[in-house]
Parts: structure tokens; C-alpha cells; sequence
């Protein structure tokens, strides 16, 4: 099997079509060490998802159980999925979260616009949150949704917004109680009760360390300067 | 009268919620939010109890007259009877 580095883990699993071959290129490792996590997909598996799904092509289908199966693997490592655009500027990383559709990767390519080449994106869709020595690092990984936009690189969090649209441009900072049921509904929730546990102890962790922040935003570059200020506690 | 199987109570960010798991979750999505005396009741209901013992407990606790009591307990019990969580 082949070895690979996501988020700070060795991975190990052995991709046969070219899609997930080709995005995970550039996490392959030599590294020596045992692997943290294998995935385990077997052929059935990605054939049943196929057959379910026919609009799906059996490279998607083998990258999509392959993710599922790496993010719930993800809490035994102080880490969890968070469903969002990522993007990190300066040594910073700052995450857009909503549900399908609201427009988190329009959002981050206003950011692309805006900052050029000072801009990294981690991962347009699914990003690593993980906890490492007590500090919130957001985690590129080869898992970033319909597009290629990912890095392999962990980067210190800024900020987490939960956007939706608006005419006008404004940011507010979130309560816990306000902001959690958001934040879980674009988490991967186990069933498994000890599972569970560890997610809700992890978000613990990244409600003590990083703001999470409601934000509406237009299509303008107005926008990112909201958002951007907003995280960096800039008025 | 009790909690169901499958409910967990965890404390995230200073807020006390309840998240489903296992078969429960299979009908539960959603999470619930707990203020202080919700979650009170919610720990005295993880052990089986009755309406009187939870109205003794929150006198107690809270320094509240019986009248207070029982409308706030009645008041969770309805809440939490039809989102089907306690048996």
C-alpha cells in the first residue's frame, strides 16, 4: 500500500482509479514510520456506492468512500472534519462554513482576487480541524470536493465564519450556543457513542481557542475586507 | 420516568447540549440546548424518577416555591415528551 502524509498522520491506503490517484500525488511519503490510520474500502463497497448512485463515475465514488472512511478516522487523532472553504493568508488559516449551495467557495475565490498570491487554499470543501498541543491548526488533505483546491499544509486558525448571503457586508462574533448547532451540522457526527464524545470534546477545545463568527456577505470585494477585518479584530 | 437510551449530555464551549447517538440518532438529528435548571433536570432524569422528587430537587436547588417548581418541570417534561426522549 502506499503511504502518504495528511494533516500531520501517515496514511496508508492504495487508490486504484485516477482520480484519488492523481489528487493525493502530492501527500505520497517514504516516511518509515507505521501508519496511524489505514484506509479500508473494499471493491464491494465502492461498486454498491456506483450502483446507487449512477451519476457518480467509479473514480468519484472510490474518492468519496476513501474520504468518509479517512474523516471518521480523523477523532481517535484530536482532529474532525469541518465542511468549509479554507484558505490561509500570512501564516493564518480562516474557514467560510454552510451548507451546500450558500456560496463559501464563491467567497474564498473573492479572497483568491483580493489577496493574490499571499493566499493558499487548504481545502475548498472539507479541511482538518486538529488539535495539536492545545493549539487549532486547519489541515489540508487530498479530500476537497469537486475541485483540486488543496495544499498539504497545517496552518495556526484564524477564524471561523458561518456565512450567509446578504445585500450589505457585516460580521458578528458568535456565542457557543448560537454557533455549535451550525458548526455540528458540518461536522461528520458519529453514532457510536464514545466517537460522539471525542467530536464534542474536540469542539470544546476549538471553542476555547478560536472565535467562530456569523457572516453575511454580498458578492463584492467589500466582502472579504468585512470578513478579513472581522477575524482580525479590525474595525 | 426517564431519559431514553441514546441521548448524551456533554458540556461544549460552557453551554450544556444534548446529541443522539447510536440507534436514536437514526430518528434525532438535531441538538438541544440546555440552560441551568433544564440540565439539572436532565441529570436527575438520567436515573429513574418521578415528577415529586424532581419537584423536591428543584426546591431545594433553587430556592423556588412548589408553584414555580411544577410549572417549569411540567414545562420541560412537555418539550421533552414530544421530541420523544423520555420514556
Amino acid at each position: 500500500m502506499n503511504k502518504y502524509k495528511i494533516a500531520g498522520l501517515i496514511v496508508e491506503m492504495q487508490p486504484n482509479f485516477e482520480l484519488l490517484k492523481s489528487r493525493s500525488e502530492n501527500y505520497l511519503t517514504d516516511s518509515e514510520k507505521e501508519p496511524d490510520i489505514t484506509i479500508q474500502v473494499s471493491d464491494e463497497m465502492i461498486g454498491l456506492l456506483k450502483k446507487q448512485n449512477p451519476h457518480l463515475t467509479i473514480d468519484e465514488c472510490e474518492y468519496l468512500l476513501f474520504g468518509l472512511d479517512f474523516y471518521q478516522k480523523l477523532p481517535d487523532f484530536d482532529a474532525i472534519l469541518l465542511h468549509s472553504s479554507c484558505v490561509a493568508v500570512d501564516g493564518y488559516a480562516y474557514l467560510f462554513s454552510a451548507p451546500c449551495g450558500t456560496g463559501k467557495s464563491t467567497h474564498t475565490s473573492l479572497w483568491k482576487k483580493h489577496f493574490g498570491d499571499r493566499l493558499t487554499f487548504i481545502n475548498d470543501d472539507k479541511p482538518a480541524l486538529r488539535i495539536i498541543d492545545g493549539k487549532v491548526y486547519a489541515c489540508g488533505t487530498p479530500f476537497s470536493g469537486k475541485t483540486d483546491l488543496n495544499s498539504d499544509v497545517c496552518v495556526p486558525v484564524k477564524g471561523i465564519c458561518i456565512l450567509s448571503r446578504d445585500t450589505k457586508n457585516h460580521i458578528h462574533k458568535m456565542e457557543a450556543a448560537q454557533a455549535l448547532p451550525k458548526i455540528l451540522n458540518q461536522t461528520f457526527r458519529p453514532r457510536n457513542k464514545e466517537q460522539m464524545i471525542k467530536v464534542l470534546e474536540l469542539l470544546d477545545k476549538i471553542f476555547a481557542n478560536v472565535n467562530v463568527y456569523s457572516l453575511y456577505c454580498n458578492m463584492e470585494d467589500d466582502a472579504v475586507i468585512t470578513s478579513y477585518n472581522g477575524m482580525n479584530d479590525v474595525n | 420516568m426517564k431519559i431514553k437510551e441514546g441521548f448524551l449530555k456533554k458540556n461544549v464551549g460552557g453551554v450544556d447540549i444534548v446529541v443522539a447517538v447510536g440507534e436514536a440518532s437514526l430518528n434525532f438529528n438535531a441538538m438541544i440546548t440546555l440552560n441551568g435548571s433544564a440540565s439539572f433536570l436532565w441529570s436527575l432524569l438520567e436515573k429513574e424518577t418521578t415528577p415529586e422528587e424532581l419537584v423536591c430537587a428543584m426546591i431545594e436547588k433553587y430556592d423556588i416555591d412548589e408553584e414555580t417548581a411544577r410549572r417549569d418541570i411540567e414545562a420541560f417534561l412537555d418539550k421533552a415528551r414530544s421530541a420523544g426522549i423520555i420514556e
